[in-house]
Formats: C-alpha cells, structure tokens, sequence
C-alpha cells in the first residue's frame, strides 16, 4: 500500500505532488465551509421565527380589540380578523416548525403554544358570546328599570328595592375591573333574593311579573359576567400563550444568533477559500502557460540547433570533398601533364625509331640483296667468309632479322599509341568542356589500365563486357569524366582482387590443397609470353593487352576457370540514353561487392576500406563531386556484400549533336 | 477561462431576471376571511358596517370557480352540484327547512344561504370549518352530500378538454385539491350582495323606507344588535340558543335563591361555552349567529328550518334570546329593516330581487 503510494507520488513530480495536495486542501475546505455556510434551514428558521414575532403582534392586538369591545356596544369584525389572522399564523407556524430539526426544548414549546393557542381561541369566542350577552343587558337595564319602576307605583316596596338594585348595579358598572368587588356583588345579589321573596309574597299582573324577573335574570348577568369577564380581561392581558410565544422567540432567536454567527464565520471562510482557490488556480494556469512556452521555445531552439549541425555537416563534408578534389585534380593535372610531357618527348624518338624503322627495312632489305648478290658473283668465298658466315649463321639472322624488325614495329606503334592514350585521358591539349565521345574515354581509360586487367599468378584475367549503346556525342569535361571511369574501375578491379583472394583462402582451408597443387590462374595465356624473346621488363602487360584486347572484341572469355566453382572475374560496362538528354553509363562488377551499412559513407571523403597506403580514400568523393557537382548529374551505387557491385553515372547533355 | 466567463453570464442571468406575472399577481383579492375583513371600510359609528365595493378578483379564476359550483359531475351520483342547494337566484340556499342529502333524505340542518358567506369568520352551523376551502372540501367528501372522493373528481377535471383550458387560464394548468377548492371559494368569496341598507349606511337617507329606519333603531333598542352586528350583521360570533334564561338556572336560581359564586365546574372559568365545540361535532345549543342579509329570502328559519315567517322568528328570537317580547308595530318595523338588508349580486337586474 505504502510502496504503491510512494510509486504514485514518485511518478509525479515532487512539486506538482505539493500543488495537487494544495489544492485539494482548499477543496475540501470550499466544500466543508459551503455545508456548514449554506445551512438549508435557516431561511425556514428565520420565517418561524417571524411568524412568531407576527404571532406576537396579534396578540397584541386582539388584547386590544377585547378591551375595545369589553363592556360596549361594538361590532366583532375586527376582533373576528385578528383571531383569523392568529389561527392563520398558527397554521402557518405548525407548518413550518413540522420538519425543523429543532432541540426538544424548543419542540415542546412550540407544541404548548399550539395548546395555549387553542384554549386563547376557545375563550375569545367564549368571551365574544359572553361580552355580547352583558352588553345587551347593560343596554336593556336601565330604561326597563326606569319603565318598570313607574309602572310599580301600587308597591312602594318593590319600588325602592328596584331602585336600590339599579344604584347598586350602576356603582357596579362603574367599579374598575380590577376592584375587588365582592361585597357589592355580595349586596346586590342579596337585594335580589329579596326582591324575588317579595315577588312570592305579593301579587302581581303576570306581565309585570315577568318584566321583573327578566329585570332579575338581567341583574344576575351583569353581577356575574362583568365579574367574569373582567377577570377574563386581565387574564387575556397575561395570558399564558404570550409568555410561551415570548419565550419561544427569545430560544429561538438565541438559536438563530449562534447560527448566524457560525454562518457569518463560514461564510467568510468560503469567500477566502474561493478567493484562495481563484488566486491558486489562475497562479497554476499561469506556470503552465510558461512552461508550455517554455517548452515550445526549447523545441524550437533543439530543432534550431539540429539545422545548423545538419548545415555544419554538410558544410565539413562540401569542405572535405572539395580539398579531395582539389588534391586528386592536383595530382592529377600534375600528373597529366607530367604523362603529356613525357608522351611528348617519347613520342619524337617514337617517331624516329617509327621513321627510321621504314628505312632500316629497305636498308636492311638492300643489304640483304647485296649479300645475295655477293654470294651469286663469287660463289666460292673465301674460307674465312665461310668461316664467319658459318659461325655466325647468317640464315638466321636473315630471317630474323625482319623479325627482329617487326617486334620492333610492333613496340614503337604500341608506345606510340601508348602515348595517345595518355594524350586522350589527360586532355591537357583540350581544356574546358568539349564535345566527345564517352567511349573513346572509356577505351583509353581500359588502356591505362591493362596492366591490372590481365592475369597474374595471383588471379586470373579480368574479363571485360561492353554493351556500348548508339550513344550521341555529349559536351563534358572528359578528363574528369575518364578519371571517374579509371577511379570507378580500379575499385571494381579491387574488389574483383579481394573477391578472387578470399575465394582462394576459403578454398585452401576447405580443400587442404597445397599451393603447387593449384592450378595457376591465367597460366594458359601467360605462359607463351614468358618464352618470349622480347626483353622487356614488363612482359605482361604487352601480353595482357593483346589477349585483353582480343577478348575484349570477342566479349567471350577464353580462359577457363579451373576453380571448382565457376566464378570468373567480370566487369560489364554498359553505356545507353536511358531517357532523351541524359547519358547513362553502368559499370558492374561481380567482385566481392559493398555491405549496406556502408553505402552512405563510400563517396565521404577519406573513407576507404583499404589498408593504409593503399587507398587514399579519395577516388569515388572525387568521382561524386565531379559527376553530381560539375555535371550535375547522378551518382549511384547499387551493391551488396558477395553480390558485386553496381555503379550508374547519369549526366544530362544538354547539346546534343 | 471561457467556461467562467460562460457561469459568471449564466448567474448573473439568473440573478437579475425580471419578475415573472405571478409573482405580484392576485394582489388585491382576498384569500380569507381576514382579508374580506380587512376590505371593510368603517364608515361612522354604526355596529353595523356597509359591503365593500372595491374588492376584485381574478375573473379566471371566479369563472372557473363558477363552473365548479356547478358542475354535477363532481358528486358521486353525478347529479348534485353545489348549485344543487345553493341556489343563487332564490337567496343562496335551497328554501327547505333542512337541506336533502344524496339519497333524497332530510338531513340535520337547514341549509345556511352561500351569498356573503367570505365574510363569515367560520362555516356550517358549528362553525367546525375555518375556511371556504375546509367547508368545500368536507361537502364534497361527505357520503350524505356530494359523496364523492377527490381521486374521481380530480380524474374527471384533468381529463376534461374544457376546465384544462380554463385551469391553464386561471392556474397554470395545475389541476389539484388546492386549486379546485380555492376556485369554488374565490367564487363564492365574490358572491357579494350590497342591499339598499349598505347604500343607506354609506349616507343615502333615501334609499330604505321610514319604517326600516325605525325597525333598525328597535332592532339596537331591543339587543338584537348585541350579536347580528358586524359588516355581515352576524357571522362573526358564536351564541347558545336562550342565552339570558339559561343564566338563571345556570346560577343557582333554583327555589328562588342565587348565589355569588359561579356554579361552574372549575371555579375560575365558565363552562356555558364549551370549548369542545370548536374541534368536535355540532353542539345542540351553540351555533354560529348566522347572517341577516338576504334574511328575507332565506326561509324557513333558524338551524332546523323550524319557522317560515319573518315576524315569526323576530318574536321568538325576542323571547329567546333577549328575554322580552316585541310590539307588534315594531316586529313590522324591524322586519321592514330586515327586508332592506336584501341585496343583488352585482351582475344581477335589481328586478329580479324581487320576484
């Protein structure tokens, strides 16, 4: 439990733990002072409690309409009313108080009002009846006496005795309610006991006798019901119903002053933790906001970075390639011209020997004949001719002297094209783009490069397959384009080299055969041209560029592979319009080929799988920078580790003749 | 941010919305009998006050209330309305001794006359109803009067094309007890006759005859004001019947001697009114002072429907009530003034009053 917390609270940031624990305190906090603040019956409590006030008011008032109506003449409407209002309030009360979780204290109060109430009601009505009747016969009395009186003038009696019971009931009416008037009421009923013993006593008319005893009946009401309901007036005054709902409101109103302090205080509570909880908020969408602008500015300074590094190193790589082909051009314009010197100065004696070779045959031809004719005229020479011309076989040289004179034909035709070749690849006498013929460059290129082509103890002869197309003259710089096609093809040599290498070291450890064993590759076409007469100190090239040359127009190998496998070395050169405007010329090779991994990095400058001193690095950035750079055209290599290699230079010629 | 905005526009809508119509509506028309009450203007001294003139009410809801009161299919045999006995045109009651109930026998009392009845601070005989609505209420639940329930009468209201329109005039279209029962009330809460006596009161001398000017002076002289007073000349009171001669035996008068002290049960208070009466059944001596106006139209007399004639029930409410007997010239007075207290309903021809 503890660690799973821990997980969740490290997953979060320890400072956006602190915000989210901040917050929900001041949630919580909104959320318990908005119960406590808003409490739902208040508003109930406060109407009970004006009610009750109301209440209070008319009482109040129906005190007043009693007193009004006590003892005169009047009508009940307006007492009417108010007790209708008080029913009302009480209603209205019971209504209200029903559902109001109040203490019991307070409960039990409000059920005595509604029992006080009922009681108070019950005796208003009493009193209105009551009131009606006194009132009717304080009205009644007076002038009946009076009338009663005069009629009585046969019994003096009875005259003075009704006279008394109207004083006495007039000092009656008069007394203060309050007065005890117990003596008076004392006196009065006294007198009409006496009057009613008269009545037996003496006869009268059954009228008059009726008018006294209604006189009587009157007399006792208002004896006891002034009594009564004066005493009933007092007690309207204190009445229990008003003490209680006095009571009431004051508990009430006490309940209600706590509450309203402890809601004032919440309440207050509430404003400052929603002002809290406002400020906090708009103070978190504040730092997100910068953090996210913050972000976005990192974002945008990371990718600013990455361009200027993408720009940096594809400036260091243009730099790079630029001082390689600053060198290899170096090199190779000192070279050129070094190769244009020397065919020229080559190239005179070349000539000589050439021109003077023509003579030398006549000459030698002339000489010859002199000879013959010499033999002819003296047929029987000297014995020490004879001797020498014995000794010195003279047959022989005759015949192999023209021979002798032939091979030298021969070798002074092949310096001189030598010599042209040279001339041809380094175009030192054409400077600029001019309009040539690839292939020319192509075959002057394979010239140069005989002596690699042909076969050697360590590898049989490197066959060459032209697929050349009709292709159009186009306008190029051809030195720089042969040195793409010599760079291109060395590395296509190369690797035919490590291919035929590692074949031979595979099958060494496979078959156990020992090196005299093996067939010497290339043995059948070399081996004639070891015999040779000729000394020169390179006997292979002159034969490797008659065998390479005669397997080059018969595209047909004449050599057969004595490997148990059937591989041959191989190079396929294949020029064509793939479309209209561009000139393609594909250069593949079955050698050891290139590994994926390394295809973006064969035309950096420097790189090189070679060991050191044996490769500069240099010639495929060279070739890239001269057939995508000055040519604007393309540079691709196709290849995989076993499989060859493939190389396709595209350019556009843009003048076609 | 936008959502704030969005809460604080949608609070601050509510806060200030205008009032709606309902809220300051019906106003000026009275709900009770205090508010009747509070209608009434005082015009001099008299006990005895004219009808207010001024009173209005919602004409929605008294149209309605009108169809109500008459409208049968309320009761449970569907052929009893409220106009059943309450005949408006003949006085507000039904001119029997004692009103007939569902099953076309005599009832206890004689029935008490609608008109004027919101100025009555209590209805039925006993006063046992505070209000209009309770009265409406218990008539239309009573198995001996309308006998019906308010399941029924509510279903037939709410499933009625016509009393839907008129509640959605007058309420809302909220069809309940409170609103059915408040109608029929309003109704008759505006059931105000002002008589030739209110125009009298209000200072036209003209306007009753010399005899009922004095047949209201005898009618204070006697003491019958002393209970029908008031702007509804009664109604606002209660009173035992033979209220003077019950004090006589009520205090010891028994072989000619009266004591000082009360007779009653606790000493200190009274039992001639029983306070019971208020909460439980009908008593065979309290009753509600009925009203005098219309007096004239409403026989038979008294709460049994006992007496027909007007002179009749003057002399023996004299004798009575108020101990005496009355001359025979002033029961003619007094009944002159009691046939000035005959009124019309305001939208009534004078004439037909009198037929």
């Amino acid at each position: 439990m503890f660690s799973k917390f821990r997980l969740v609270s490290f997953s979060l940031k320890r400072s956006e733990l602190s915000y989210w624990i901040l917050l929900g305190l001041l949630l919580c906090m909104l959320t318990f002072s908005f119960f406590k603040a808003w409490n739902s019956y208040l508003a109930q409590e406060q109407s009970a409690l004006q009610t009750l006030y109301e209440l209070g008011v008319t009482q109040s008032q129906i005190n007043l309409e009693l007193l009004t109506v006590y003892r005169t003449p009047h009508n009940y409407d307006s007492l009417a009313m108010e007790t209708a209002y008080l029913h009302q309030q009480l209603m209205l009360l019971e209504q209200k108080v029903e559902y109001l979780p109040l203490p019991s204290a307070l409960m039990q109060l409000f059920q005595q009002i509604q029992k006080e109430a009922e009681q108070f009601q019950a005796d208003i009505e009493e009193f209105k009846a009551t009131n009606s009747i006194l009132v009717n016969s304080w009205q009644y009395l007076p002038s009946r006496i009076k009338e009663t009186v005069t009629e009585l003038s046969a019994y003096p009696d009875l005259q003075s005795q009704l006279t008394r019971l109207s004083q006495g009931l007039f000092a009656y009416k008069v007394a203060p309610a309050n007065r005890d008037t117990v003596d008076e009421r004392e006196q009065i009923v006294s007198l009409i006991n006496q009057i009613y013993q008269n009545l037996g006593s003496i006869s009268l008319s059954i009228a008059n006798r009726e008018a006294i005893e209604a006189l009587l009946d009157h007399g006792i009401i208002i004896v006891h019901l002034q009594h009564y309901l004066g005493r009933q007036v007092l007690q309207f005054q204190q009445s229990p119903l008003k003490n209680i709902s006095q009571n009431t409101e004051q508990e009430l109103q006490q309940m209600l002053f706590e509450q309203l302090y402890w809601i004032t205080r919440y309440r207050i509570l509430f404003a400052c933790t929603a002002l809290g909880l406002l400020g906090y908020g708009g103070y978190l969408y504040r730092l997100r906001y910068r953090n996210q602008r913050l972000r976005a500015i990192a974002l945008d300074l990371e990718s600013k970075v990455n361009k200027r590094t993408r720009q940096l190193n594809q400036a260091l790589v243009d730099v790079k390639r630029s001082q390689a082909f600053l060198v290899q051009s170096e090199k190779m314009s000192s070279l050129g011209e070094l190769a244009a010197g020397i065919s020229h100065e080559i190239n005179n004696p070349t000539s000589f020997i050439l021109g003077n070779l023509i003579h030398a045959k006549e000459y030698v031809t002339t000489l010859f004949r002199v000879i013959q004719l010499y033999q002819a005229e003296c047929p029987s020479p000297s014995p020490k001719l004879l001797e020498t011309i014995e000794s010195e076989d003279l047959d022989f040289i005759q015949n192999d002297f023209y021979q002798l004179l032939n091979s030298m034909d021969n070798g002074a035709n092949r310096i001189s094209k030598i010599v042209q070749s040279l001339r041809i690849f380094s175009r030192l006498d054409e400077s600029g783009s001019k309009i040539v013929d690839i292939h020319e460059g192509l075959e002057s290129t394979l010239m140069l490069l005989q002596h690699r082509l042909c076969g050697h103890p360590a590898r049989p002869k490197i066959e060459i397959y032209r697929e050349y197309g009709d292709l159009d003259q186009i306008e190029c710089h051809s030195e720089l384009l042969n040195q793409v096609f010599i760079n291109l093809l060395n590395n296509s040599i190369d690797a035919l080299d490590n291919y035929w290498e590692k074949k031979q070291g595979l099958s060494l450890k496979v078959n156990g055969l020992s090196s005299s064993a093996l067939p010497v590759p290339g043995s059948a076409s070399v081996q004639p041209l070891q015999n040779s007469h000729i000394v020169d100190k390179e006997p292979c090239t002159l034969a490797k560029a008659k065998a390479s040359v005669s397997c080059l127009i018969s595209e047909k190998p004449d050599i057969e592979m004595v490997s148990e496998t059937d591989w041959q070395p191989r190079i396929w050169i294949k020029t064509q319009h793939p479309q209209p405007g561009w000139v393609q010329i594909r250069i593949r090779d079955n050698g050891i080929g290139i590994s994926e991994d390394i295809h973006t990095k064969v035309f950096d400058p420097f790189f090189t799988t070679k060991h050191v001193g044996e490769g500069t690095g240099l010639g495929l950035s060279t070739s890239y920078q001269i057939v995508v750079d000055q040519h604007k055209g393309e540079l691709v290599l196709k290849s995989a580790e076993g499989q060859g290699c493939l190389f396709i230079i595209s350019i556009p010629c843009q003048k076609m003749l | 941010m936008a959502g704030l905005m969005a809460i604080a526009v949608v609070g601050l809508t509510l806060l200030f919305r205008p009032p709606s119509t309902t809220d300051f509506a019906q106003a000026y028309s009275p709900q009770n009998y205090e508010e009747m009450i509070a209608t009434v203007e005082t015009i001099g001294q008299e006990p005895i006050q004219p009808l207010p003139s001024n009173i209005q009410w919602p004409p929605e809801q008294v149209e309605l209330g009108k169809h109500l009161f008459n409208e049968t299919n309320l009761s449970r045999n569907q052929q009893m309305s409220c106009a059943t006995c309450h005949l408006l045109q003949s006085g507000g009651d039904d001119g029997l001794p004692v009103a007939i109930d569902v099953e076309q026998l005599p009832m206890d009392f004689n029935t008490p006359t609608v008109l004027n009845s919101g100025f009555n601070f209590r209805q039925f005989w006993n006063g046992r109803a505070t209000s209009l609505e309770e009265q409406m209420a218990e008539t239309l639940l009573n198995p001996r009067e309308m006998g019906s329930s308010w399941e029924s009468a509510l279903s037939f209201l709410r499933n009625n094309r016509s009393y839907q329109q008129a509640f959605q005039k007058a309420y809302d279209g909220n069809i309940s007890k409170a609103t059915v029962s408040h109608a029929i009330a309003t109704f008759q809460r505006s059931l105000i006759t002002p008589s030739p006596f209110d125009a009298y009161l209000r200072g036209d001398q003209q306007a009753i005859s010399a005899d009922a000017k004095l047949g209201y002076q005898h009618f204070k002289n006697y003491g019958c004001i002393a209970c029908h007073q008031g702007v509804n000349i009664g109604g606002n009171i209660f009173q035992p019947f033979g209220a003077i001669r019950k004090y006589r035996s009520f205090f010891g008068l028994n072989g000619n001697t009266v004591t000082g002290e009360e007779s009653g049960s606790d000493g200190s208070r009274s039992d001639i009114f029983q306070k019971e009466m208020l909460q439980h059944g009908p008593s065979s001596e309290h009753f509600k002072v009925p009203s005098l106006r219309n007096v004239a139209l409403t026989a038979p007399y008294l709460h049994n429907g006992n007496i027909s004639n007007l002179q009749d029930v003057i002399q023996m409410m004299a004798s009575a009530q108020l101990d005496r007997t009355i001359a025979p010239e002033h029961v003619h007075q007094i009944e002159a003034f009691l046939n000035s207290l005959t009124g019309h309903l305001p939208g009534e021809q004078v004439g037909e009053q009198d037929v």
